[in-house]
């Protein structure tokens, strides 16, 4: 098991430490290893009580345990609940689907997946016969801003509001931004959101207020599965990596490593919140290989700068035909 | 508080003769020298590690209860490292990081004398002074009014016939013999198959008992906003249930509406040769707070254990429509369309 | 991109946000392309010596530009906190340098104008009239380059084209403007670049669309479609118009800009609302994604 953070090859490092910062401070990280959340969302409430963020609209939505949907300016940390029949799963891990590895030998014990209704090696007796139920999985995963070690928001904040930290984490001033909502759609991850009665956008700091003084985030320390876990990034690196492997070990289908700079996390070079998934990340709501598309700033801008002389060069020819 | 109106510094201050008042005794003292000692907020790093300055427990700011259990019978921690409440043998008093939970100044060693009544017969050695014997109990050799081993009993309205015995429920459960706490036929009687579903209720993580009070906090009211209930793919196709639509339960108290939750999670069971569907209802709704719903318990009749007395929520009969309720008469009417066994068979302890 | 039926989702859930932009912005970019192609036109038609084409381009671009800051700032969660922008210069951010952009362009273009009204320092107005027309080309297609860098798929994966269609619109916009407000013998070349501006929006929204392949759905359905549809019709019809009877007196080539102005906001609203289609759809995203990767993975290498 490597200590260093793989880098894929002809990208700029992955920074390991905020620059323009003295002393440097370690780059903080969240692993979020999904294999052990209970879906309890104390996370979800210690978050919007440390940071005394508002509650969403009441909204039931019949999507399994899920009433809150997605991250937003109200909820920076966002659990999702995601049904599943084992059966299919597993058939479909057998026939290749999973970008991941995960063998098809289905031991579902002590990675808390075991389908309520009835684990398959169980041989109860018969009493639990429905095709459709039982054999179940019930995945959740709690999400969170990426911290993007390019971070599409930040690049196009034009007021300077969302700014790196020292631990190399991505924060909006509150007092700085002026709502101009650019953010909101240049995030690949949909995290970003204006408030409609504040007028400001809020995500996720990474409690940049306790790491401030040596304390973990509120989600971290309210999470009584240590499903959330948070330290220095190469920390929360080999973490991930070495419990991956734990669970490839389980055979517990669909196991997926998100977030590694070598991985899918590349097109944002690396995020500063690994995950580790039971299946791909759009089940999950999540974009499979998202991009910050400030990196394409070059080409956009060529392409203005083409179209600005089209336009130049159609007034210079209407003008050159004489008045009439 | 005292008749003079200053608060009451610990429960030792209540009086029976009038010149105190207590809403709850447990709470006694959490206003102590007039200070809201719940509020308190003194960081960890400036105390000892129980932090009895943050915040207040109750009873007495006793951060956990039975801690005399700690110490071994002569008043030394079982464990230095863990060390918490230990005897002082030179004070002559129970001391230690956390408030003891035991006779401040009854010594280890100390004997009750035989024949004394509550506290007083307990002993130096006894941490468990709730208990009339002041001991932990891992098997409980008297008392039991159904003992002293367990056995299955069907519960007092079930669709099924008790595959064990001849004995369908318990024959020491209490029953209510009012006509508003009507029972559903059971397995066997007529009207049984009014009643073809089993219902059960259950706590979610993001609510507190009937959510009296989660539902007043938005945090957590956001969660869980709406009473619903859980009901497999076949159950929801025989009885035209749509996902995120509504249903009607019904049992012969009432009827209760819920919006429809279909999740694979729910099985359908196979029991004695037929297929049983289930409902599951979690029970924190009612009509107060930030969000309101029908309370699962209404649904519920009393039929208690005999021992201590906790009715039969956890599996009933029950019947499953399609829709909101109607209310008021309506409500009753359809109520009573269903069958109902009142007045009760007598096969129990019945109590008027 | 992948059929639908296999892509997954959670819930069908958006996995990006939706802009939360309103009304201003698609008018915005559509005052903002006004006011930079006219500037750049009331500079052409004074280097041409046609001065009433000039004065009538130097007028619609002030007027536009005192129109536009008011647009931006009104789409503001916290518009009173409009000058933070000012805090910053930051190349990374299309909407910095485009802040910038009309910071300097609209003092420029409005000076020019009413210097030029006043007869006031001609020296001075000539100034502002370069940097006006120099920066135009930037006002016109900066805002395209904002909805390009952004996750939305429609709008991100046009980003070669977007500018174009933008610069275009922009032209045939100003070029029917003056058309309108500029005798007919004094219009010519209003009347010519309305055609080629229309003739190059339409040309480059074709390649767009063509080149978005199953991402450009939006611009079929709903309320994009319509607007594409209507934009397309506006501003054929209109262009034509003014082309080909736009000479012949005030009122066709009157009738003949209202169509082509029409037409060029119908087509920041198609593109508008096309980023907000695309962007709830999770099967935009995730296809394109999931696309980008089997092309990676095919890849040899
Ligand atoms: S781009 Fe999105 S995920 Fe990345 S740091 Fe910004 S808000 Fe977080
Ligand atoms: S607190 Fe931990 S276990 Fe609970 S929902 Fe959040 S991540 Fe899962």
């Amino acid at each position: 098991m490597t200590a260093a953070v793989d880098v894929p090859e002809g990208r700029r490092t992955l920074p390991l430490a905020a620059p323009g910062y003295e002393p440097p401070q370690p780059r903080m990280a969240f692993f979020t290893d999904t294999t052990v959340c209970i879906g309890c969302k104390a996370c979800e409430v210690a978050c919007k009580e440390w940071n005394d963020i508002p509650e969403t609209p009441f909204a039931w939505t019949g999507e399994s345990y899920d009433n809150t949907s997605a991250l937003g300016a109200n909820t920076w940390r966002h659990v999702a609940f995601i049904e599943q029949r084992l059966p299919q799963i597993t058939r479909e891990a057998q026939e290749g689907r999973f970008a991941a590895p995960g063998d098809e030998r289905v031991d579902l014990a002590g990675v808390g997946t075991s389908g309520l209704a009835g684990d398959p090696g169980a041989g109860s007796p018969g009493d639990v016969g429905s095709p459709a139920g039982g054999d179940i999985r019930w995945l959740m995963s709690s999400d969170v801003c990426k911290h993007c070690t390019t971070a599409a928001c930040l690049d196009v904040c034009p007021t300077g509001a969302l700014f790196k930290t020292e631990f190399a984490t991505v924060v909006v001033q509150p007092d700085v931004c002026n709502g101009c909502g650019y953010c909101v759609p240049a995030c690949p991850y949909g995290v970003i959101d204006r408030r409609p009665d504040d007028g400001r956008v809020w995500k996720c700091t990474l409690c940049y207020d306790r790491l401030k003084v040596g304390a973990e985030p509120a989600c971290a320390k309210a999470c009584p599965t240590d499903s959330i876990n948070v330290g220095t990034l190469e920390a929360m690196t080999t973490m991930a990596r070495e419990r991956l492997d734990e669970v490839v070990a389980a055979g517990v289908p669909g196991a997926q490593l998100y977030g590694e700079p070598g991985g899918n996390g590349h097109g944002v070079d690396g995020t500063g919140a690994l995950f580790l998934l039971l299946d791909d990340p759009e089940v999950y709501g999540l974009p499979p290989d998202p991009i910050a598309t400030t990196k394409h700033l070059p080409s956009m801008w060529r392409a203005a700068a083409v179209a600005g002389g089209l336009l130049l060069a159609a007034v210079a020819a209407a003008c050159t035909g004489g008045r009439r | 508080m005292r008749a003079d109106g200053r608060p009451v510094s610990g429960i030792a201050d209540l009086r029976d003769d009038g010149s105190t008042s207590c809403g709850c005794w447990i709470y006694a003292g959490c206003y102590a020298d007039g200070v809201n000692q719940t509020r308190r907020r003194k960081p960890g790093a400036e105390q000892t590690w129980v932090a009895p300055e943050w915040g207040w427990a109750w009873p007495a700011n006793r951060r956990l209860l039975y801690n005399r259990a700690s110490a071994d019978p002569q008043g030394s921690p079982w464990s230095q490292r863990k060390a918490y409440v230990w005897w002082d043998a030179e004070a002559g008093r129970w001391t230690g990081q956390d408030v003891p939970d035991f006779p401040a100044t009854l010594a280890p060693g100390t004997e009750a004398e035989p024949g004394a009544q509550g506290v007083d017969a307990i002993g130096g050695g006894d941490p468990f002074i709730m208990q009339a014997d002041g001991k932990g109990w891992l098997y409980a050799p008297t008392g039991l009014v159904d003992g002293p081993l367990p056995t299955h009993y069907e519960p007092h309205e079930s669709p099924v016939a008790t595959p064990l015995d001849g004995q369908q429920a318990n024959p020491a459960r209490v029953l209510y013999d009012r006509k508003e706490n009507a029972y559903n036929p059971t397995a066997g009687e007529a009207g049984a198959e009014a009643y073809p579903y089993v219902m059960t209720t259950y706590r979610l993580t993001e609510h507190h008992t009937a959510g009296g009070m989660s539902r007043t906090l938005g945090h957590l009211a956001e969660l869980q906003p709406e009473m619903f209930c859980e009901v497999g793919p076949e159950l929801a196709a025989e009885r035209g249930l749509e996902h995120g639509g509504w249903a009607t339960i019904v049992s012969s108290r009432t009827a209760i509406e819920a919006r429809v939750l279909v999740t694979d999670r729910v099985p359908v069971l196979r029991v004695g040769g037929r297929t049983l569907h289930q409902v599951g209802l979690p029970y924190h709704w009612g009509s107060k707070g930030l969000v309101t719903g029908d309370a699962a318990n209404d649904l519920f009749g009393l039929a208690l254990d005999p021992n201590v007395n906790i009715q039969e929520v956890k599996a009933a009969t029950c019947d499953v429509l399609a829709g909101r309720r109607p209310h008021g008469e309506a409500l009753r009417a359809l109520v009573e369309r269903h069958p109902s066994n009142y007045p009760a068979h007598r096969r129990g302890t019945v109590t008027t | 991109m992948v059929p639908a039926a296999e892509l997954r989702s959670y819930y069908d859930r958006p996995v990006i946000k939706a802009p939360v932009w309103t009304w201003e912005i698609p008018w915005y970019f559509f005052v903002g392309g006004l006011a930079g192609a006219s500037a750049v036109l009331a500079a052409g038609a004074r280097i041409a010596g046609q001065g009433r084409l000039a004065r009538s381009a130097r007028l619609a671009a002030g007027a536009a530009t005192v129109v536009s800051p008011a647009l931006l700032v009104a789409d503001l969660g916290r518009p009173a906190r409009f000058h933070h922008m000012l805090r910053v210069f930051k190349p990374t951010s299309p909407m910095s340098m485009g802040t910038w952009v009309l910071t300097t362009f609209g003092p420029a273009a409005v000076g020019s104008a009413a210097l030029a009204e006043l007869r006031w320092l001609p020296g001075l107005q000539r100034v502002a009239e370069g940097v006006a027309a120099a920066l135009g080309p930037g006002m016109a297609t900066y805002t395209a380059v904002l909805f390009a860098d952004t996750a939305v798929p429609v709008w991100h994966e046009a980003r070669r084209d977007l500018p174009a269609v933008f610069a275009g619109s922009a032209a045939a916009s100003a070029g029917a403007l003056a058309a309108i407000t500029t005798p007919p013998r004094h219009a010519g070349p209003a009347r010519r670049l309305t055609l080629l501006g229309s003739a190059l929006e339409l040309g480059a929204a074709e390649v767009m669309r063509h080149r978005l392949g199953d991402l450009g759905e939006p611009y079929e359905q709903g309320d994009a479609g319509r607007f594409a549809r209507a934009s397309r019709l506006l501003t054929a019809a209109g262009g034509m118009l003014v082309a080909l009877a736009g000479r012949r007196g005030r009122l066709p080539a009157a009738v003949g800009g209202t169509l082509v102005l029409a037409g060029s906001v119908c087509q920041r609203w198609a593109v508008y609302r096309a980023g907000f289609a695309s962007a709830a759809d999770p099967r935009y995203v995730v296809g394109q994604q999931r696309a980008r990767l089997r092309a990676r993975a095919g890849a040899p290498g």
